[in-house]
């Protein structure tokens, strides 16, 4: 169906038109009366818009007190909507809450001077009901959940706070705690940083071991110089008393003087033969052998000391061992010294360094312990904060309903526009539905369709303009 | 009389004769009684005999006990014969129908058939079967019923004609037809002077009738 036709429609049915939209008008009408009815009824809470004073903890602005502007919105959030159902026991669903909201009407107002100096606002809210009673109750329900919710909502910034330096305090004590264990376990592997006597007799220790090694020092360097002189004195007497071993040595005698009779007797071959005598070979040859003999005998006496051949070189030589002895022993003290030095040198560096951790963790537990101690005073300083802003006295329920008015009956304009548009739509729509539902053979074109032959006449009276 | 009615069933006459020819016979009928056909075909018969048409209007009738008078002559070119298919001496079959139609027809010009309602009436289909033209009453603003559908493929099974429809608002009709039966009396006396719903044969310029008896 177009709309020209539509409109045809429209215009042919139009006493159907005019019925269906009285009709509808009537009935909206009568329904937008029952709509209208019910009861009010109102109650009147005084709240503080600011909260107490919160010195410097948690003034930031995700925990900002309510403002004024916002006091209204209390009566229909959804949570005193929803505890405001419960307890007139309407269903908390989303359409009931949402009708619920419908009923609540909050308004601002400034409460009289003598009822409360603070800064602050009267929260008047008016409640629907389908009956007094509940018109009552509601107002009073109402009431009675906006002021718990503006308590909870002006002490929600302290209750945050509260909680986040009871984490804070909870952190920075554990964080002592481990300091706490750190140094113990400190000073129980270094008991000098407790009694520092330790360490000075640590200290005095290694300055008396680094003085005797000073005097040892000297002892050692005296008695090199001794044994330096005395070395000396071996030198200048041992070539004697070598040569005195050499020539007091019968052996070597005993081989010179067969050398000097082997050397004759070749001497006098040769001087009675000529030097093709077979004999003079084995003559040069025994005269060799005895030079070795001596040469030989020389090198074992060379490696001998010459003790026994000088006395004065056996003196020299016993002062010399002695010398030596007394030096030998002289650096085994030094290199003890040098090891007890580095001991107790490797436990004074030992010492110093835990004593700069020791130091360094208590400065670090002192840090701590301060700043325990001023979360601690925040939290305190909160905690009566908290309790100031959702002190009863801050919010309360100034009136509560005791009545509730019927409400009067009013048209609005937007609401007789309102039924005049649902009673049009009505009416172009029941014109529809009445054309669909009609089974008349009112046209032409309905009789052609039903039976399927041309309409060749038509007996009707016959309008005249 | 109404003027636009007399207008309206004058240009039916004037379809009726273009389609069927300047003689024949044409049967109305409906599907229901609100349709009004036997008015129809009354203004339709009126309108052919004041054309110059020798025009009979036959009636069938399931029985003629409620009508006495069976043959009626109401003028020089409009007679009113009645057939009955039971419940007279003379009554018709549908196998005598169409001799009887057919003899009807050979005393006038055209033969305007009041087949009533169709389901109603025994004689209907067979005078549909037997016409030169069917012509279909249906008023204007009645509910369709399930007989308005039933009737074309009835009547197209004998293998009827049609003319076509003709949409009628009944009241109009009704006071028309009223406006026509009340002026026969002196419309009959200024044709041929015969008394009405007399009981003697009845002489007619289209012949003799013979008064059916009376049960």
């Amino acid at each position: 169906m177009n709309l020209s036709s539509y409109v045809g429609m429209i215009r042919q049915r139009r006493a159907l038109f005019l019925r269906i939209f009285a009709a509808a008008a009537v009935v909206l009408a009568i329904a937008a009366v029952f709509v209208e009815a019910g009861f009010v009824a109102t109650s009147s809470v005084l709240l503080v818009a600011e909260a107490p004073s919160t010195s410097a903890v948690g003034a930031d602005s995700a925990t900002k007190p309510i403002l004024s502007a916002d006091l209204p919105f209390l009566a229909t959030t959804p949570a005193v909507l929803a505890a405001v159902a419960r307890d007139l026991g309407l269903p908390t669903t989303m359409r009931s809450l949402d009708k619920l909201r419908h009923r609540i009407k909050p308004a601002l107002s400034s409460p009289p001077a003598p009822i409360s100096q603070a800064p602050g606002a009267l929260l008047v809210i008016s409640f629907k009901g389908n009956s007094e009673q509940q018109a009552i109750a509601g107002a009073n329900d109402v009431a009675h959940e906006v002021s718990g919710f503006y308590r909870d909502r002006a002490t929600l910034r302290f209750r945050q706070l509260i909680a986040e330096l009871q984490t804070q305090i909870a952190a920075k004590g554990a964080e002592i705690g481990a300091l706490e264990a750190r140094i113990e376990a400190l000073a129980a592997a270094n008991p000098f940083l407790v009694d520092k006597s330790e360490e000075t007799s640590l200290g005095a220790q290694y300055e008396k071991l680094v003085a005797e090694r000073a005097e040892l020092s000297a002892t050692t360097q005296a008695d090199e110089a001794a044994g330096a002189v005395v070395a000396g004195r071996l030198a200048e007497v041992a070539p004697a008393a070598r040569h005195d071993l050499f020539e007091n040595d019968p052996t070597l005698q005993s081989l010179r003087r067969q050398l000097a009779a082997d050397y004759a007797h070749l001497a006098l071959e040769r001087a009675q033969f000529s030097a093709r005598y077979p004999g003079l070979p084995e003559l040069e040859h025994v005269a060799a052998a005895d030079g070795a003999a001596i040469d030989l005998r020389l090198k074992t006496l060379q490696r001998q000391q010459p003790v026994s051949a000088s006395l004065a070189y056996a003196n020299a030589l016993g002062e010399a061992n002695r010398a030596h002895s007394i030096a030998a022993s002289d650096e085994a003290k030094l290199q003890a010294l040098d090891a007890v030095i580095g001991t107790t040198q490797g436990r004074l560096e030992a010492a110093r360094n835990a004593t700069a951790a020791f130091d360094d963790l208590t400065r670090r537990h002192d840090v701590a312990a301060t700043s325990f101690a001023t979360l601690t005073a925040r939290l305190t300083e909160a905690k009566g904060n908290a309790a100031e802003a959702g002190s009863i006295g801050s919010t309360t329920v100034l009136d509560r309903a005791i009545y509730a008015k019927p409400v009067p009956y009013t048209l609005p304009v937007a609401r007789i526009a309102i039924v005049l548009v649902l009673s049009l739509a009505f009416a172009f729509g029941g014109v529809l539905l009445a054309d669909r539902l009609d089974r008349r053979m009112r046209t032409i074109a309905i009789i052609e369709r039903i039976y399927g032959l041309p309409v060749v006449a038509t007996l009707r009276e016959e309008r005249t303009a | 009389m109404n003027a636009s009615i007399e207008n309206q069933l004058q240009r039916l006459r004037v379809i009726v004769e273009s389609d069927i020819g300047a003689t024949g016979n044409v049967l109305v009928t409906a599907a229901t009684p609100f349709d009004e056909p036997d008015l129809l075909a009354l203004g339709l018969a009126f309108q052919l005999a004041a054309s110059g048409k020798r025009t009979a209007l036959i009636r069938l009738r399931e029985d003629l006990e409620a009508y006495p008078r069976p043959r009626i002559a109401i003028g020089r070119r409009l007679d009113i014969v009645s057939y009955a298919s039971r419940g007279a001496a003379g009554h018709e079959t549908p196998a005598s129908l169409a001799a009887r139609l057919l003899e009807t027809r050979s005393r006038y010009d055209y033969c305007v058939i009041e087949g009533g309602v169709l389901d109603e009436n025994a004689l209907s289909l067979e005078a549909a079967h037997v016409a030169d033209g069917v012509v279909v009453a249906v008023a204007l603003g009645r509910s369709s019923e399930p007989a308005d559908a039933e009737l074309v493929p009835s009547l197209s099974r004998v293998n009827a004609r049609f003319v076509g429809a003709v949409a009628l608002d009944p009241d109009a009709l009704r006071a028309h037809g009223e406006a026509i039966k009340s002026a026969r009396a002196s419309w009959q006396h200024v044709y041929d002077g015969a008394a009405p719903n007399s009981e003697e044969p009845a002489e007619t310029p289209h012949g003799t009738f013979e008064p059916m008896a009376k049960t």
